[in-house]
């Protein structure tokens, strides 16, 4: 632990009196050193209380409930208003590996006094039963506030599988929280069944409150138990998910997800909801109910954060910034790739490149399509197009190695099981097209193949296709490209039923992946993407099976230690690339622009890895202008 | 004075304020004081040249060795991707995967020329039979295709475009389908007001009385004198139909890249201008120049078509005044670039 | 009397328009692949009885005629629906909605009629020299240049460098002239003039042709024989007479603005009926698409029977059909 870590908590408590002195005494030079593992200029000086945080953001998170939210875009504001039993701290790591890294990724306590361990007890019986335990303090913003509690976390566990809006993935806590697969399929079967009563805000609370989790209780209101199905190294990484925010009883009222819920959103974080226009505004405000004692992660610097939503241009958000009319945007707009070049060369100090750990994008193989004689169902074909694939014109397209990683493996750095393996090794990683297309004659198709290449419409998106459309051109590949709205017919292309893939509508397609924490993530990066899964919304669009993989998983799952789960998601890592279940491409970084008067810990925006972006709670604004 | 224009005097001031037509000589006439026209001249001459390095996009991909489609990484765009700029590789500049921006207009003139003319053909066919029809007949048949004229017209073209994208699939005959439908209703109302002013007249009375029937009143008599402002309509129309195929373009709902039209590459363009210059002044100039050629044209045709020219500018040259617009208005032939 | 009757044969057939429209709009959407609606509402990862519950509340599962009637039961009591996504009635989303796509064309028109009128008059009164020549080849300039072309121009040429030296009055986004009159001009002044642009080309070039042709008319030649100056006899006879066909398409052009200007919305972040109707689409929430689509039909509907009132009042000779 570095001692910026232990100037984030309020270590008064357990410092020594001579060690608190030093620590004291080194406060002003701890910052700079906490910054240093940054690549760009250091503090910028002492957190500043006031001002108006102004946001921009396209469409915005849709959902402030905190069930279904599952895009980075409502992460940034959760933060201010959801807390959650345990979380990480915004350390703002610049790589992928290293001590800072390994502290923004290692779990901190947030609502609960401290993170389970077989070391302090929390975790017992043999690694199946979880203790949590809640700090008095912390409060709802209801008048008057009142202290947030055990069962206000089950509410929320018994709200994923509502039947209007679920929770955005429901598959890490029914395969490991006893009894949950069970509540969710009798909710289901109660709702969809025949003459089922409609699903109303009473009838699903009523419902939902009638009936237990098994594996959740609430021994006294302080304390919430959770007892899960089989050990597993990475539960911990699972209850740290912003799904398992504490969820007040008024929500009871409103259906989850539910445009009325986003007008009664409570917080018992530093900030709260004080109004949400859909399509326009959100505007928070400091939340009088909460203290600074109670939470070890964040602050309330400045007074008030408004959220604009409706811009939809990248080279707006870099106009409005530059302009100093806008602060910072929401993970769902980017300022444009080519700017950012000019800006690097610059040296400007608000732009920010952080480091992540996705698979974005990939080409996802749809194994079930019948097109050209089931040509998708061919290893030689697949294998063909990985060596054809240029991936250095596409790293060069995408902005570079500043802004992005060439990967040659299906686990990106920074996530269980990468290795620097490379399977399908091209000269200068600009493809091999005598050997594509000598893999292709042998696997039948010498005079070439065409195939359908489903994408999002977006500029970005339809860059990345007309590369490597050019690219496989030259081993003799056509691919017809298939533009579709990101939102609707996209998704339900993609392979979503087995029917959709059999239809062969695509045969490949463009698809990305951000794991939802880093580490021991396999359970976030293997087993969504590769394990046998083809039914609707998986995320193994291709559908592709294979019986070793599955029970690497399943033996990496239980594994009793971290490395030994390690190794296992680095066999499944290479198996999958053997059998070309994917092309992996690229893992884009994080480019983030602010204003001038964004600082933060290490000058200018901050980085969290849960939220994949800046954590508002840890910015202030100087100079102060309302 | 030659005999000439004398003749043309003598047969202007005769005509008067009528706007009939007859014979062919008058057509003889229109295509003098065309050629008079500096201005309508020098864009037809334009016109052409652009159709013809359209034509010849081919020849000038060999000569570069740049393909449509191809990409050039390594000589096209920097380590960082940024676009490189004219030059002795790329002599108007690359775009963002290090294609030949020069080559691409050559493509992207192909459909846009393609498109304003086809749907400029499509639209004006049915706008003229329709307005043809419910002009001559009147009454029940009228009302029932102005009102579906008019639904037409009051439907938000870009909402449709949109939907039809999202429907469909965005493609060109998509992009052609969504034009045409427009561009035919507005000359629609046009023909319709021209058509019921002409069908007053006496001369049509005299071919109704010696029996001859509605279609060959329609399509022999009235039609040769609606040929002028439908001519000129028309060509209005062409530069419409581009900037409209280069709007939905814009959306995402036109041409679909790889294939090159002005309006995805201007799309393309939006994000990259700040460090390539050229990217978006190109194109940006080939539609520019190519829509003033047409409406040009248009104007002078427009001119060249009204005998009323030599009367009232005698002593000048002989650019003139635009024909009077009759009919109701709101009529097409304007670029409209926004709704 | 036969007034009236015009004007209720007018409002009738107008609303049989509008029926059409509608039912139009409503047909196209149904050639959508069943469940893409429920999908694209349902979050990441959506059970597959998840989408059925969300399919049945929303009531994507009845046949088609069903939907369609309840639609016009709660049209007839005045209520557009509500949205797919947000639950939002689409009245509220309107009433947001609406001042700002007016805001952008109220503004605008003010820009394009004092632009095109004065120069289309000026070039009308000396055809054919310097002015009009140079006028008409800007006119085609305006005419020629699309929206979104120059709108990027204008934030990046304009917006950008003002305020990077520190000039911040003109901004992007929408801001309401309650919020103080500058400030509602220094954010719309962009957009008047990306809208004004093509329009002002249009308004021009009618001008100059109605006014040419009205100076062709006998009365006028009359005029000038009495001796009358040729000022005078523009402005006090010709440009009167020559409004009219401007009058008339303007009311077509404000109704059919008023239905959402998507581009210059879309290029600003104006968040009017233009930006938010592409989302809708995209999304395919039928009640608000069919809510902008019937407004903005309504308005050009409107508009036309305006006009033709306009016409039939000033003009006794046209005949009311």
């Amino acid at each position: 632990m570095t001692r910026c870590s232990s100037l984030d908590k309020t270590g008064r408590r357990t410092a020594p009196r001579l060690a608190a002195l030093v620590v004291a005494v080194l406060a002003g030079a701890g910052l700079a050193a906490c910054s240093s593992t940054a690549t760009s200029s250091g503090s910028a000086g002492k957190p500043v209380y006031g001002g108006t945080l102004r946001v921009i953001s396209n469409a915005g998170p849709g959902e402030l409930d905190p069930v279904p939210t599952y895009n980075f875009a409502g992460y940034e504001l959760e933060r201010g208003y959801a807390r959650q039993l345990i979380s990480y701290p915004t350390t703002s790591p610049a790589t992928t590996s290293g001590p800072a890294w390994t502290q923004a990724n290692t779990l901190v306590p947030d609502v609960a006094t401290e993170v389970p361990s077989a070391a302090n007890g929390g975790i017992t019986d043999g690694g199946l039963l979880y203790t949590y335990h809640i700090r008095p303090g912390v409060a709802w913003n209801s008048s008057p506030p009142r202290q947030v509690t055990a069962d206000d976390f089950i509410r929320e566990f018994k709200a994923f599988c509502n039947p209007t809006f679920p929770v955005g993935n429901v598959t890490y806590y029914n395969s490991t929280i006893a009894g949950f697969a069970a509540y969710c399929t009798a909710e289901d079967n109660h709702f969809s069944a025949k003459g089922a009563p409609a699903a109303t805000a009473a009838s699903v609370a009523a419902w939902q409150d009638g009936h237990a989790i098994a594996g959740l209780s609430a021994p006294n209101p302080l304390t919430l138990q959770v007892r899960i199905m089989q050990p597993a190294s990475d539960f911990n990484n699972i209850m740290a998910l912003p799904f398992v925010s504490a969820r007040p009883a008024e929500y009871d009222r409103y259906l989850p997800g539910s445009n009325q819920l986003n007008q009664h959103i409570m917080s018992d974080g530093p900030y709260q909801i004080s109004s949400y226009t859909p399509n326009k505004q959100i505007v928070l405000t400091r939340n009088p109910a909460w203290k600074q004692a109670t939470d070890p992660l964040r602050h309330q610097y400045v007074d008030k954060v408004v959220v604009t939503l409706g811009t939809s241009s990248d080279q707006t958000v870099l106009t409005d910034i530059q302009a100093n009319s806008e602060d910072l945007f929401l993970a769902d707009l980017g300022i444009p790739s080519q700017s950012i070049a000019g800006l690097e060369g610059s040296h400007d100090p608000r732009l920010r490149i952080w480091p992540s750990t996705n698979l974005n994008p990939y080409i996802i193989f749809n194994l079930r399509s019948p097109n050209s004689g089931a040509a998708m169902s061919k290893l030689g074909v697949r294998q063909a197009i990985e060596y054809g694939v240029d991936k250095e014109a596409l790293l060069r397209v995408e902005g570079g190695s500043a802004l992005n990683a060439l990967l040659d493996g299906a686990i990106p750095p920074g996530n269980a099981g990468y290795t620097p393996a490379n399977p399908y090794a091209t000269p200068g990683d600009a493809g091999n097209p005598a050997k594509c297309k000598s893999l292709l004659a042998a696997a039948g198709y010498p005079h070439g193949l065409t195939l359908n290449y489903l994408y999002p419409n977006d500029s970005n998106d339809t860059t990345i296709f007309q590369s490597i459309q050019g690219g496989l051109r030259s081993c003799g590949i056509t691919l017809v490209g298939k533009p579709e709205p990101s939102g609707g017919a996209y998704f339900t292309d993609l392979g979503n039923t087995p029917q959709t893939n059999e239809l062969g509508t695509w045969d490949m397609a463009t698809g990305s992946w951000f794991p939802d924490w880093a580490g021991n993530n396999g359970r976030t990066v293997v087993q969504p993407i590769f394990q046998t899964n083809c039914v609707l919304g998986t995320v193994n669009a291709g559908c592709y099976s294979s019986k070793a993989v599955d029970s690497l998983i399943a033996e990496a799952l239980k594994a009793s230690s971290v490395p030994a789960a390690i190794k296992l998601w680095q066999q499944a890592g290479t198996d999958v690339m053997n059998d070309a279940a994917i092309v992996p491409l690229l893992s884009s970084k994080d480019a983030l622009y602010a204003s001038s008067r964004v600082k933060s810990a290490v000058g200018t925006a901050n980085f969290s890895t849960l939220i994949q972006g800046w954590d508002f709670t840890n910015i202030w604004l100087d100079p102060n202008t309302p | 004075m030659s005999i000439t224009n004398i003749e043309a005097q003598s047969q202007a001031v005769q005509a008067a304020p009528v706007v009939m037509v007859e014979g062919r000589s008058q057509w003889r006439l229109t295509w003098r004081r065309l050629l008079r026209d500096r201005m309508a001249v020098a864009s037809g001459i334009v016109i052409l040249v652009i159709a013809g390095l359209a034509i010849a996009a081919p020849a000038f991909a060999a000569l570069t060795g740049h393909g449509q489609v191809q990409q050039f990484p390594n000589t096209g765009i920097s380590i960082t991707g940024a676009p490189t700029g004219p030059g002795h590789t790329f002599w108007l500049g690359a775009d963002e995967l290090g294609r030949d921006l020069f080559v691409r207009l050559l493509y992207g003139a192909r459909i846009s020329l393609f498109v304003g003319v086809v749907t400029t053909a499509i639209g004006t066919a049915a706008g003229v039979a329709v307005g043809l029809i419910a002009g001559y007949f009147g009454g029940w048949i009228d009302m029932a295709l102005s009102r579906f004229v008019d639904a037409v017209l009051a439907f938000p073209y870009i909402m449709l475009g949109l939907a039809l994208a999202v429907v469909f699939g965005p493609s060109l005959p998509m992009v052609i389908g969504v034009i045409s439908f427009f561009a035919w209703a507005g000359i629609a109302r046009v023909v319709r007001g021209q058509t019921i002013s002409i069908k007053e007249r006496e001369y049509i009375e005299a071919a109704r009385s010696i029996g001859a029937g509605p279609w060959r009143i329609m399509f022999i008599e009235i039609l040769p004198n609606l040929i002028g402002p439908v001519l000129v309509l028309a060509t209005l129309s062409v530069p419409a139909a581009i900037i409209f195929e280069a709007t939905l373009s814009f959306l995402g709902l036109g041409v679909q890249p790889p294939t090159a039209s002005w309006g995805n590459i201007l799309a393309g363009a939006q994000n990259y201008y700040s460090v390539a210059w050229w990217y978006l002044v190109f194109p940006a100039a080939a539609l520019l120049i190519t829509t003033t050629a047409f409406n040009l044209l248009g104007d002078g045709i427009r001119d060249a078509l009204d005998p009323r020219t030599e009367r009232l500018f005698a002593s000048r040259r002989s650019r003139s005044r635009p024909a009077p617009e009759a009919g109701p208005p709101g009529a097409g032939g304007t670029a409209r670039a926004e709704t | 009397m036969r007034l009236l009757q015009f004007l209720l044969r007018r409002i009738l057939t107008g609303i049989l328009v509008l029926w059409v429209v509608s039912l139009g709009a409503f047909l196209l959407f149904f050639a959508r692949p069943a469940g893409s609606v429920a999908r694209s509402l349902a979050g990441k990862e959506p059970s597959a009885a998840a989408l059925q519950l969300i399919t049945r509340q929303l009531g994507l599962d009845q046949p088609i005629p069903v939907q369609y009637w309840h639609f016009v039961d709660r049209l007839l009591h005045g209520n557009l629906g509500y949205s797919y996504a947000t639950g939002e009635s689409v009245n509220s989303i309107l009433a947001q909605d609406l001042p700002r796509t007016a805001s952008v064309v109220v503004g605008g028109m003010v820009m394009w009629l004092f632009v095109g009128l004065s120069v289309g008059i000026l070039s009308a009164a000396r055809a054919r020299g310097l002015f009009d020549r140079i006028a008409t080849l800007g006119v085609l300039a305006g005419l020629s240049l699309p929206t979104f072309v120059l709108g990027q121009l204008l934030l990046w040429g304009v917006f950008l460098q003002l305020n990077k030296r520190g000039f911040t009055w003109i901004q992007d986004g929408y801001a309401g002239p309650s919020q103080g009159i500058g400030t509602w001009i220094g954010h719309m002044l962009l957009p008047w003039i990306t809208l004004a642009t093509g329009s002002a080309a249009v308004y021009c070039r009618l001008t100059r042709g109605s006014l040419l042709d009205t100076l062709g008319e006998d009365y006028i030649r009359t005029a000038r024989a009495k001796g009358l100056t040729e000022r005078r006899v523009i402005f006090r006879h010709a440009v009167r007479a020559a409004l009219t066909p401007v009058v008339s398409q303007l009311g077509i052009d404000v109704g059919t603005l008023l239905g959402g200007v998507v581009v210059t919305e879309t290029v600003f972040g104006i968040g009017g009926i233009g930006q938010d109707s592409v989302n809708a689409i995209v999304q395919g929430n039928l009640p608000v698409i069919l809510g902008f689509v019937l407004v903005a039909a309504a308005f050009v509907v409107a508009a036309n029977i305006i006009v033709d009132l306009c016409y039939a009042l000033l003009d006794p000779r046209v005949r009311i059909t």
